[in-house]
């Protein structure tokens, strides 16, 4: 899946693979990754902003941490961030019920029969 | 050796694109910490040095969108070279031109070549107001180089503003409304400086040309030095000091034009992120 499908939705998807536990942002991308099946495929450099940016919003915090010589920065979700986090997967699931029941409708046209 | 340096490289690039970050450090031991790790992993996987470099490189992305994606401050403005800055550096080499006519004319209208006119007089306040006005166009793609700072952006416009209003029928008042034009021009400089770091003699001359000639447009007059005109005026401190005021925005507009024209241009077009 391309970068541009995830436009919108990457702020939650961030949030939900540290609601496990801290991570790095590796990490982030890795279990991204993996959670997916491999179906995201984005730019890794592109997921730091998202990071920083949800710190900014005081849904992470950030610890520095030494490891093999490199300082290496450790996200952690705050008590606000898994509030979104439970707010935003409540308005994705409503609205993915929604495009669900519009498609479940849906009939080939003509109909074959 | 050579290839173990492509992420010391990369590195280094990014560096000097967003070196304006306040948080420049931390970011760049993110992204090393990031990289490091990757090529290791990839190493460890089976590849050669230098393909894991490659890439790790590649799965980071296009140096294009991550110098985009890693140019919007946490004000959200976006502070990076636009195909927008890159014509406002064109219309500064326009103005530079222009603010070079404005002199010319200034002399020819001042009544010390031939008899003072209502028409030279309007001919002069076109192209004063043509100046002004591409003036405040090369205002505006500073301050869009620089990710529209806020109060800096709408004070230092409205200030710009006012003298290309004023010109058009008030040129004469220029050593007022100049005034205006240059505390624009150094509230965006002083932004320009503190936000990515450009600093150089050259790049104040937009500020300080108006009070320039402003200062010697006084000077002179106090002196009482040349002919008086009907008005009690004097033409020729009239002229010196515009004439020093148009200098000072020739070799301003003519700095920050070759910047912004020279600058990599990079838009930010819609990028795979929230």
């Amino acid at each position: 899946m391309k970068g541009q499908a995830l436009k919108g939705h990457l702020d939650l998807l961030v949030l939900a693979v540290l609601a496990p536990g801290p991570l790095h942002g590796y990490a982030v991308i890795e279990a991204l990754r993996e959670r997916s099946g491999d179906a995201f495929d984005l730019p890794e450099g592109t997921v730091y902003p998202v990071l920083h940016r949800l710190a900014k919003a005081g849904f992470t915090q950030s610890d520095w941490t030494e490891v093999a010589g490199r300082r290496r920065r450790i996200y952690r979700l705050t008590d606000a961030g898994r509030a979104a986090l439970v707010h935003e997967r409540s308005q994705w699931q409503e609205f993915a019920d929604a495009i669900s029941a519009v498609l479940k409708g849906a009939q080939p046209w003509p109909n074959p029969t | 050796m050579a290839e173990s340096d492509l992420i010391d490289r990369y590195v280094a690039d990014l560096r000097r694109q967003i070196r304006w970050r306040g948080d420049v450090d931390d970011v760049i031991d993110e992204v090393q910490d990031h990289l490091r790790e990757t090529a290791d992993a990839l190493c460890a996987a089976g590849a050669d040095e230098a393909d894991a470099q490659r890439r790790t490189l590649s799965r980071f992305g296009d140096p294009d969108i991550i110098h985009r994606v890693f140019s919007v401050p946490p004000s959200g403005g976006v502070v990076m070279a636009t195909a927008f800055t890159r014509t406002a550096g064109a219309v500064a080499v326009v103005a530079a031109g222009l603010w070079v006519a404005a002199a010319v004319l200034k002399w020819w209208e001042s009544g010390l070549f031939g008899p003072w006119t209502h028409d030279r007089f309007v001919v002069y306040s076109l192209v004063v107001a043509a100046a002004v006005t591409a003036s405040l166009v090369v205002l505006i793609g500073l301050l869009a180089r620089i990710g529209w700072p806020s109060p800096t952006t709408a004070i230092s416009i409205g200030l710009a503003a006012v003298f290309v209003v004023a010109s058009f029928g008030m040129a004469w008042m220029w050593p007022v409304f100049g005034l205006f034009l240059g505390t624009a021009f150094l509230l965006t400089t002083v932004a320009v400086g503190r936000t990515i770091g450009r600093h150089g003699w050259l790049q104040w001359a937009p500020a300080g040309a108006f009070p320039a000639g402003a200062l010697v447009f006084v000077l002179v007059s106090s002196m009482g030095w040349g002919p008086v005109d009907e008005y009690g005026g004097y033409p020729v401190a009239d002229a010196a000091g515009f004439s020093l005021a148009a200098l000072g925005m020739v070799i301003g507009m003519l700095d920050v034009g070759r910047w912004l024209i020279t600058e990599r241009v990079s838009d930010p077009t819609p990028i795979a992120v929230a």
